[in-house]
């Protein structure tokens, strides 16, 4: 009788699991985890993994709370991306640019000048790169290289928006940060107001002969983005 | 169902059909009246069979494109877009009946979409043989990315073809008839002039393996079956076999041209050891692949952010692969899992073993990335049909015994109740909750058989439609007018204006400048590479944008000599042109010190004629002359003095030259060899007169075809 009674029960589990479609689900994600190098895969969601992007934005407006193992473990991600990807691939630039921002928050300057200067190597024309590199001068006081990158993030072509919505690494910060097309240009038009507020008087400055002077009483407090 | 009903129900799934084109019409009303731009490779491909049709119908095959970075070989933008495809020609004749160019070749890629979904809904009668799981999946696939891809990419000239191959194929295997074979052939025809017919061999190859490894008993009858038809029509399979076969020459001779390296797709080629300039390194190819967490990160939550190039499928879906998931298996269902399992494997690249063994092995696979693509290809069409036979299962399902039907409800609820739950959180809109109720209705009317069949039809529909429609409309609303692409390489966006902080971005039309001061062009002549890495861009512009340049001496250099001096030469236009061979070397020199760069027609020349692959001039020079013409050199160019052939060289690194003797004379250069033209031209014949050939033969048969076994 016990063993009747098993044998129906076996029978219906094996009805229930080795009949049905569930169990191609089963052996699909057992196959996952067999035939599927996590590590890799990990490398290919460049956005998906780190660092919190919400993190990204806190970093800017609130300094004071920066988690510094947060910036830590979102360098070693995108450091990585940064090393792997070709020189000429899309998301190269980006992902270098981070790098170079989370090293600044870090308190590491000349890195960040590093990464940022080779994120703009790859791709001279991004504005943000330009601007955070001339932010970086600014702030150490090496007027004329600042004012360089100033002029290049003036000129150059306002792919922000465009790079927000198309570049993976961008654009999952976008969607953290629910930015639509909308808050993409307010953020674009954001760093313009703060370049413009550079340039316009710094403009001028460059024709006076104790420009660095001027430049350096008018400092203002200015920041990453 | 009775007959009446069955018939009422009939034409509510046409009249739903027709509702669901014009949304999806609607949705997409931006792309189509061309307020918004095409995105991504669909830009480019725009281009190319533009240029392509503007000649063809002057009578040029055009195996040169003049206007591409100063000169460029076209077979590899043909090959891209599949020149021969016979549908090309409606754009012809709606641009001739009036419509403009960019708005009829969207009516095309339209109309082609479409073409598609029809095929896909014959495809699956043939394997459903039910209507309304036939009309589910034509309208899953209809309302999916793919639809979202035509204006953003390339992929709908690629999955058109693969589709009716599928049908073909399945219908001649349950009936073998002339019309299928030759539908099966013609689709793969238009498959193998395309650049990269790969993908579709890689599906078809892993699809066969599949098949025939669950349904091995198949493998005799379908040999049998093949066999009966030879027998019985031993001219027709052998024309069709002739046809076949022709269709490959134009993606051989690409493969060989590639093999000589004189032109190249940088970028891809970059760090290949493969001599043909078209391979690809395994870095390269493992740059790309798909990324399972960022399809799923996009198709539950921020669905306004879906974009056309975002992986998306309806959220009915999803709904039924869970529903479904304690419905019976079934060897197609076995079939369909493993065959997209296989494909998704390949499509990981890196992170797969499969991807890197076929790469090593497999000859094909170097010279094609991208693999992602095969999500689009393969994976959303064979889920979709997976998703219709859980739900064929599950309505099957519905007429068990009256406690499996209160256990099938429990877990219809419970996979709701999770649904509403995921997206609680997740901000989505009210029409993805309307989805999750009409799909609860619609599979609770099933199981208790409450409501009438048309009831279930529409609430199939709006289960279906209503998400896509929250997430289409986004794209139509959000669109950044003007957009193009971060990296744009044909059109910039115009500098924003720090001044009124103006927030309209623009196009404005590339100039020259921007491609030397940019990124290196896509795909170019080795010559022109070469010129780019030892002279300013500058320098190379202002030299290349002159036509015709007159030289009085030429001297060899090597492509080893320091290039400060041909710099320094170029950049003044002194009256010296330097080729690589000693041969040509000659020349008084004592004219005048800068060389003559012709702009206009003089009394000693003249432009008698000018196409794509064609250029005459008359000559009338006091002596002989260095005529260099500033397209890039290659070497199928050739040139003839008064019908004589004569030596064109590499001139001044990647431009053409030739000594014109003194007097009147006529030059011609022209491109590619006769053979290649009357190649081109049958093919450009051949492939409408298979297509009409279908057409009728799909008439004749048409009584036979309604009657196929299902």
């Amino acid at each position: 009788m016990a063993m009747v009674s098993f044998k129906s029960v076996y029978t219906k589990i094996a009805d229930l699991i080795f009949r049905r479609v569930i169990f191609l689900f089963l052996i699909g994600i057992v196959l996952s985890f067999l035939l599927i190098d996590q590590g890799k895969l990990d490398v290919k969601t460049i956005n998906t993994m780190l660092p919190s992007a919400v993190d990204i934005r806190e970093f800017a407006y609130h300094p004071a709370q920066m988690d510094k193992r947060k910036i830590r473990n979102m360098l070693t991600y995108y450091k990585f991306v940064c090393d792997i990807m070709g020189p000429d691939t899309y998301d190269k630039p980006a992902a270098c640019g981070i790098v170079g921002y989370a090293y600044y928050y870090l308190g590491d300057e000349k890195k960040a000048i590093d990464y940022l200067s080779m994120a703009n190597k790859n791709y001279e024309h991004f504005f943000w790169i330009n601007y955070n590199l001339g932010i970086i001068y600014y702030n150490q006081e090496h007027y004329e290289q600042a004012m360089n990158y100033f002029l290049q993030a003036k000129d150059a072509y306002p792919y922000t928006v465009g790079f927000l919505v198309t570049t993976r690494t961008y654009r999952h910060i976008a969607k953290s940060l629910k930015l639509n097309k909308e808050g993409l240009q307010q953020s674009l038009n954001q760093g313009a107001e703060y370049l413009k507020k550079i340039y316009s008087f710094s403009a001028l400055l460059m024709q006076d002969p104790t420009f660095e002077k001027q430049f350096e009483k008018k400092k203002v407090d200015l920041r990453l983005l | 169902m009775n007959k009446p009903s069955d018939q009422r129900s009939r034409m509510l799934v046409i009249i739903l059909t027709g509702v669901s084109l014009v949304l999806w019409c609607y949705l997409f009303r931006l792309f189509l009246n061309g307020s918004a731009p095409l995105e991504g490779d669909a830009h480019p491909y725009l281009g190319h069979v533009r240029f392509y049709l503007e000649n063809i119908t002057r009578g040029v095959y055009p195996l040169w494109n003049p206007i591409d970075t100063y000169g460029n070989v076209n077979e590899f933008f043909l090959r891209r877009i599949g020149e021969f495809n016979p549908f090309f020609w409606t754009i012809v004749f709606l641009t001739k009946s009036g419509v403009p160019f960019l708005i009829a070749y969207r009516l095309f890629l339209v109309a082609y979409f479409f073409m598609g979904i029809a095929g896909f809904y014959l495809l699956s009668r043939q394997l459903f043989g039910d209507r309304l799981a036939s009309f589910t999946a034509a309208l899953l696939l209809l309302f999916s990315c793919i639809g979202a891809s035509t204006f953003e990419s390339f992929l709908l000239l690629e999955i058109v073809p693969f589709i009716w191959f599928s049908y073909f194929l399945v219908a001649f295997m349950k009936a073998p008839q002339k019309v299928f074979l030759l539908g099966a052939v013609f689709s793969l025809m238009v498959i193998n002039i395309t650049y990269i017919p790969f993908y579709f061999y890689t599906i078809l190859f892993i699809f066969l393996i599949c098949f025939f490894t669950v349904y091995g008993s198949r493998i005799g009858v379908a040999y049998r079956q093949v066999g009966d038809f030879i027998g019985r029509h031993k001219v027709f399979p052998c024309l069709c076999a002739v046809i076949l076969v022709v269709s490959f020459i134009p993606g051989i001779l690409w493969y060989q041209q590639t093999r000589q390296g004189e032109a190249l797709t940088m970028q891809r080629h970059n760090g290949s050891q493969d001599v043909n300039s078209t391979s690809v390194s395994i870095n390269k190819v493992n740059e790309g692949g798909i990324i399972p967490n960022f399809i799923f990160d996009r198709q539950f939550v921020d669905l306004d952010m879906v974009g056309l190039h975002d992986f998306y499928v309806p959220l009915f879906a999803y709904l039924m692969l869970l529903a479904g998931v304690w419905g019976r298996l079934n060897r197609r269902l076995v079939v369909f899992f493993v065959f997209g399992f296989m494909i998704f494997l390949i499509g990981l690249a890196d992170a797969s073993y499969l991807h890197r063994f076929l790469y090593d092995h497999v000859s094909f696979f170097k010279y094609f990335r991208n693999v992602q693509f095969f999500l689009w290809f393969a994976i959303l069409p064979v889920f979709i049909l997976f998703v219709v036979e859980q739900m064929l299962i599950f309505i099957e399902d519905c007429r068990q015994s009256r406690v499996d039907r209160k256990w099938m409800t429990v877990w219809v609820v419970m996979v709701h109740v999770f649904a509403v739950g995921l997206f609680l959180f997740k901000h989505v809109g009210c029409l993805t909750y309307a989805v999750i109720i009409f799909n609860l209705a619609w599979m609770l009317g099933r199981i208790w058989s409450v409501g009438s069949s048309r009831a279930w039809v529409l609430l199939l529909w709006g289960a279906i439609i209503l998400q896509p429609f929250e997430v289409y409309s986004h794209i139509a609303v959000d669109y950044p007018p003007g957009y193009q692409h971060p990296y744009a390489e044909k059109y910039v966006l115009s500098p924003i204006s720090l001044e009124d902080g103006e927030k309209t971005v623009h196009f404005k039309k590339r100039s020259k400048t921007d491609m030397f001061r940019q990124d290196l062009p896509y795909f170019s002549t080795r010559w022109l590479y070469e010129a780019m890495g030892s002279i300013d861009g500058k320098t190379l512009e202002n030299y290349l944008g002159a036509s015709f340049i007159v030289y009085d001496r030429v001297e060899m250099i090597t492509d080893k000599s320091d290039p400060a001096r041909l710099r320094a030469s170029l950049a003044r236009f002194d009256n010296i042109a330097f080729v690589y061979t000693d041969t040509a070397q000659g020349g008084d020199g004592l004219g005048l010190p800068k060389a003559r760069v012709i702009t206009a027609a003089d009394k000693d020349f003249e432009v008698l004629k000018f196409d794509a692959n064609d250029v005459v001039v008359r000559t009338s020079f006091t002596k002989p002359c260095f005529l260099v013409r500033t397209q890039n050199y290659h070497s199928q160019w050739r040139a003839f003095i008064d019908g004589k052939p004569a030596e064109l060289l590499r001139t001044n690194i990647c431009v053409q030259g030739l000594w014109v003797p003194a007097g009147e004379h006529v030059v011609r250069w022209q491109f590619g060899t006769p053979a290649r033209y009357v190649l081109a031209y049958f093919l450009v014949v051949l492939y409408p007169f298979v297509l009409i050939g279908l057409i009728w033969l799909w008439f004749r048969s048409r009584a036979s075809i309604q009657k196929l076994p299902i």
